[in-house]
């Protein structure tokens, strides 16, 4: 299977290995926009294919998918209009509209690959789906059990009264 | 810093409490989640993306229901504790940190620290006029309450509109005159032109007080009360009687400042906040006169 990067940029192309074992292939750019693929790749050069171990094939898809799209941004065309930064905003907001359970993989793989900016653009997307929550809905959206015991309970509800009015 | 993700490895989850989760059962969180997020996942949507040839990212929706269901593990196991306490609850505000911190005993552990807190407590007090009575000139307090319970004090503190003796008693006040006294004794109010007026004190044995050297003071006793007057409807509301002028109306502004007004004047509370006030001065700290003036803390034990 063979990942397909936006052509025409810069002409060393790179390996990736998913945890599947599925090949994706990606222009050096795009590679670079991820810290830990940098430091690789300065490390082996672009011969051998990099194995990612901890990040699936539908996941770093999707990475890929963003990492080419912002590295697409960077380059100037003459032919094409530059990327506004309002294009770019909203292509991030539909890139993180997916279920819950991608995102957090994507979380883990963006930590992992080291991309800071998509890190970012996703604990924001995380961070929007607590806000304003109450404690059961966040429990319910993220699976998460209440282990309280009744009186510790009712200790912190009298102490947290003021954040559920 | 490295995580394992694989499915067939999860790392176990912790379980402790009295009852099982009625969640546990990943459709029903899954159904949740569409409702409250409107998170939806369309296929074909990701499919109809140009740059994409693959068919793994179509496969992202299902595959990823299944492995958080098989593992059974909580958004905590998946995620880490660096990722959510650095990286997500960083970015909330105070009202959904403080609902984090009440969702489980780990998230607690991670949601109620200093540094999430800190800065949350430096803004919200910036623009807090007063410092809760309890910890006025008790820096000895502050510095041994954590931000968590230090916020939690200080907006419990700001939420209080009842205006009670201890407040009365405790903060500095300022006299301001209204047009309707006359030019006479608008011309005795400082704050006309600009520059601080003056201070009256307030007492718990109902005697009120002023600064040596006030230029309106008169050799009159000066004495102040509660009075409870029924309104038109029909509610009983708390004023204060200060000799026998018109009684004033009790109020708090957005700043928490307090507010003593009738027609021809009002009292209004000197700040008290250094982080509020900036370079400008602040009230002095009023000495407790008797062990009845004692600030309400709260629920708090110090």
């Amino acid at each position: 299977m063979h990942f397909q990067g936006s052509p025409n940029m810069a002409e060393k192309r790179v390996k990736l290995i998913s945890s599947d074992n599925d090949e994706f292939e990606v222009d050096e750019a795009v590679a670079f926009e991820s810290e830990t693929l940098r430091n690789m790749i300065q490390d082996t050069g672009t011969n051998v294919p990099i194995s990612i171990p901890n990040v699936s094939s539908d996941i770093l898809a999707k990475v890929l998918e963003y990492c080419s799209y912002h590295a697409e941004t960077m380059e100037t065309h003459d032919d094409k209009p530059p990327i506004t930064d309002a294009q770019i905003r909203e292509w991030d907001a539909d890139f993180v509209d997916v279920h819950p359970a991608t995102l957090y993989s994507l979380i883990l793989a963006a930590n992992y690959l080291n991309i800071k900016n998509l890190l970012d653009l996703i604990c924001q997307a995380v961070a929007n789906n607590i806000r304003g929550k109450t404690a059961v809905e966040i429990r319910k959206i993220l699976h998460i059990q209440d282990d309280f015991t009744y009186e510790e309970e009712m200790e912190i509800r009298r102490e947290t009264k003021w954040a559920f009015d | 810093m490295m995580i394992q993700m694989s499915s067939a490895d999860p790392r176990p989850c912790i379980k402790r409490g009295r009852e099982s989760n009625p969640f546990d059962n990943w459709e029903d969180t899954e159904r949740v989640c569409k409702l409250v997020c409107s998170v939806d996942v369309r296929a074909d949507d990701i499919e109809a993306e140009p740059k994409v040839g693959n068919n793994a990212l179509q496969a992202s929706p299902k595959g990823c229901k299944d492995d958080l269901a098989s593992t059974d593990c909580s958004f905590f196991e998946v995620l880490g504790v660096d990722l959510l306490q650095c990286h997500i609850l960083t970015l909330l505000d105070a009202r959904s940190l403080a609902r984090c911190a009440t969702v489980c005993s780990r998230w607690r552990a991670l949601a109620i620290t200093d540094k999430l807190w800190q800065p949350l407590v430096a803004a919200f007090l910036a623009q807090r006029a007063h410092l809760p009575l309890c910890l006025l000139g008790r820096d000895d307090v502050s510095s041994r309450l954590s931000q968590h319970h230090l916020y939690t004090l200080a907006v419990t503190e700001s939420r209080q509109n009842t205006l009670l003796p201890t407040e009365l008693c405790g903060r500095t006040w300022e006299l301001r005159l209204k047009p309707p006294c006359g030019p006479y004794w608008l011309s005795f109010d400082s704050t006309q032109v600009g520059k601080p007026g003056l201070n009256r004190y307030f007492n718990c044995d109902g005697s009120i007080t002023c600064d040596p050297g006030d230029p309106i003071w008169g050799g009159h006793a000066c004495v102040w009360e509660f009075v409870h007057l029924e309104g038109q409807d029909g509610k009983t509301t708390k004023h204060v009687q200060v000799n026998h002028w018109p009684t004033l109306t009790p109020r708090r502004v957005r700043d928490g400042r307090w507010i003593l007004e009738n027609f021809y004047g009002l009292y209004i509370t000197r700040p008290d906040n250094p982080a509020f006030t900036g370079s400008r001065s602040v009230a002095k700290v009023r000495k407790w006169c008797c062990s009845s003036c004692k600030p309400p803390t709260f629920g708090f034990t110090f």
